[in-house]
């Protein structure tokens, strides 16, 4: 039995002003139909505590799905990742998804005077915290002596209300993370790739479409037999319901350093009426597998009417 | 202070309890082992089920997180539930938190100094402005913390301890000071840790407390975790089955700031009594205990 692979849609977001502005952003994300509010976790620019701030967004609401999109494993030990997203999915009565990623966005190291190692020390870093936290999820006492990570024997405390443990995501954008992603996920984001550490035109020039395909290729590689139990996620950056997809391209494209035509294309854009929007997701459903989509706190409203028409079919 | 849920309903359920009960502030404590909850996520969730109930960790163990990260927990926690926090941190003391999670255990000393850069780095995010530390443990660099705490300066830090470097720290720091045992053994119910929270050890913790204030005394407020309350008619009788267990006289058993035991007429006298002899206004009970001890609430609370 594979995956359904049947439409659902999350909204991400990081601002609030206040407790009751916050709790209205989840309430509505919940009404329009969105199965999940999700949070980044970066320390510059105005953003709010991931952990903190899904915990008060599913106390808020009754059955939206809450999670980290994604954490950024050097920022916190796995051992205090696992017992946080374990509490919030026992609380929450099993509606978190532990979103989790190698970190890449040097600034935030920088201002947290952290070591910005090399990205196939951080992935093998994240892999370890992955064994970490599927470990104290588990059932009884666990060890890991890794190279990063050093843990003795420890039975984690709550276990989480999902089994064997909460939807896993992993986002990358390159071979090593999504092989680790295929191997080890549940739900795959499929992301540009942040090499340079920071958003530039690499990241964007890595998100056309014909990297897609192949990054759900090295995806199918590391997933092998699995791979037909993962649940494939975009996040759109480049997202708008408009009437004329052609004249908002040609607006924005030059800015993103591609050509009218590669900004439709890209990976990381739907962008047209209702109906282009579903007929896009459609077909990428088809072609790449992908059912899960995520778009930005301002498209929220005006992409409501896709996720009517195509979540849960 | 309550570290268990049977499950989310419950858990909900007790904090509306407390908070209909009089009870001030909801604590939740940060340990690997034996205690089932994560502090941020339950707080969060009891602060957005409560509507006036303060909620606070007690206390946060300093190296399970870096402080950038907490200072941005602690105040989108404070923004969000209109400015309810109160912020526990400490050194870090339980050993099997340590070993299990393999976290390096240092010497209390460096834990200390530790919790000194920990507290700059909190205050300095919390402040307006960006915000730069050059220490031996923490480096931040041109950070502007966000988002900014509603409790202005900061929501109250709570340090708690139980020897005279943490207190002295805690003394010259904090808002609140939490007066306990002190746990260089590493565990909590040893006779150690009991004779060094006795009625005679206390004077002298408030002793320390005073000295490294010094001005600032008077704006502290000291707080006790009450780790022992028992309901009986027949104090002296349990006092004397317990105490020697911890290697204290009876009359230390019933002394000790960390222990309530009696009945409702008794506990009440102890705790105006403590508030005379210690200064302690700010006295913490185990969950397990939020109804029974409630009379004491409602007849002390705001007096």
């Amino acid at each position: 039995m594979g995956h359904e692979r049947k439409f659902r849609f999350g909204v991400q977001l990081g601002d609030a002003t206040s407790g009751a502005e916050w709790r209205e952003k989840a309430r509505t994300i919940e009404s329009l139909g969105y199965s999940t509010l999700y949070m980044p976790d970066h320390f510059i620019d105005t953003q709010l505590a991931p952990m903190v701030a899904i915990a008060m967004a599913a106390e808020a609401t009754e059955t939206l799905r809450v999670g980290t999109l994604v954490l950024g494993n050097d920022y916190k030990h796995p051992a205090v990742v696992a017992k946080e997203f374990a509490t919030l999915d026992v609380l929450s009565g099993g509606r978190v998804e532990a979103g989790i990623g190698a970190g890449w966005m040097e600034v935030d190291y920088t201002a947290l005077g952290l070591a910005y190692d090399s990205p196939g020390v951080r992935i093998a870093r994240l892999e370890e915290a992955l064994a970490v936290l599927k470990g104290a999820w588990g059932p009884g006492p666990f060890s890991l002596p890794g190279e990063h990570y050093s843990v003795t024997d420890y039975d984690g405390t709550p276990k989480p209300v999902q089994q064997p443990h909460p939807p896993i995501l992993v986002g990358g954008g390159g071979p090593k993370l999504l092989r680790l992603a295929g191997r080890e996920a549940d739900i795959v984001g499929i992301n540009p790739n942040l090499r340079k550490g920071a958003i530039t035109k690499d990241a964007i020039h890595d998100s056309v479409a014909t990297m897609t395909k192949q990054k759900i290729e090295w995806v199918r590689k590391g997933a092998g037999e699995r791979f037909d139990d993962l649940e494939l996620q975009i996040r759109y950056f480049m997202c708008a319901v408009t009437d004329d997809r052609r004249g908002l391209a040609e607006a924005m494209a030059p800015g993103f350093g591609l050509s009218a035509d590669d900004a439709l294309e890209s990976g990381v854009a739907c962008v047209g009426t209702v109906d282009e929007i579903c007929d896009l997701l459609q077909t990428r459903r088809d072609e790449w597998g992908v059912s899960y989509v995520v778009v930005g706190d301002e498209q929220c409203e005006s992409f409501a009417p896709v996720v009517e028409r195509l979540a849960g079919t | 202070m309550a570290a268990r849920a049977e499950s989310a309903k419950q858990y909900r359920d007790s904090a509306r309890k407390a908070e209909d009960l009089g009870y001030s502030t909801w604590f939740v404590p940060d340990h690997f082992v034996d205690h089932p909850l994560a502090p941020m996520p339950a707080m969060a969730m009891v602060a957005e089920a409560t509507s006036t109930l303060r909620v606070g960790p007690l206390v946060l163990g300093n190296d399970y997180k870096h402080p950038v990260v907490l200072a941005r927990e602690a105040a989108t926690l404070d923004l969000l539930s209109d400015g309810r926090l109160e912020l526990g941190v400490g050194a870090g003391w339980m050993t099997a938190d340590y070993e299990k999670a393999g976290i390096p255990l240092d010497r209390p000393g460096v834990r200390i100094a530790r919790l000194a850069e920990s507290i700059a780095v909190l205050k300095g995010l919390m402040a307006d402005g960006p915000f730069s530390f050059d220490g031996d443990h923490y480096t931040i660099t041109e950070l502007d913390g966000e988002p900014k705490p509603v409790q202005r300066p900061h929501p109250p830090i709570i340090v708690g301890g139980g020897g005279k470097k943490v207190l002295s720290l805690a003394a010259r720091e904090a808002d609140i000071v939490g007066v306990n045992a002190n746990l260089r053994g590493g565990e909590a119910t040893t006779s150690d840790a009991a004779r060094s929270i006795t009625g005679a050890a206390t004077d002298e913790k408030l002793e320390w407390v005073r000295e490294a204030a010094g001005d600032r005394f008077d704006d502290i407020e000291l707080q006790t975790f009450v780790g022992f309350t028992h309901f009986t008619d027949d104090r002296r009788s349990l006092a004397e089955a317990m105490a020697p267990g911890f290697g204290v006289t009876p009359e230390e058993a019933l002394e000790t700031p960390v222990v309530l035991a009696g009945t409702v007429e008794e506990m009440t006298d102890d705790v105006v009594a403590r508030r005379e002899r210690w200064l302690m206004s700010y006295h913490v009970v185990s969950g397990d205990v939020v109804e029974q001890f409630a009379p004491v609430v409602a007849k002390l609370a705001g007096t």
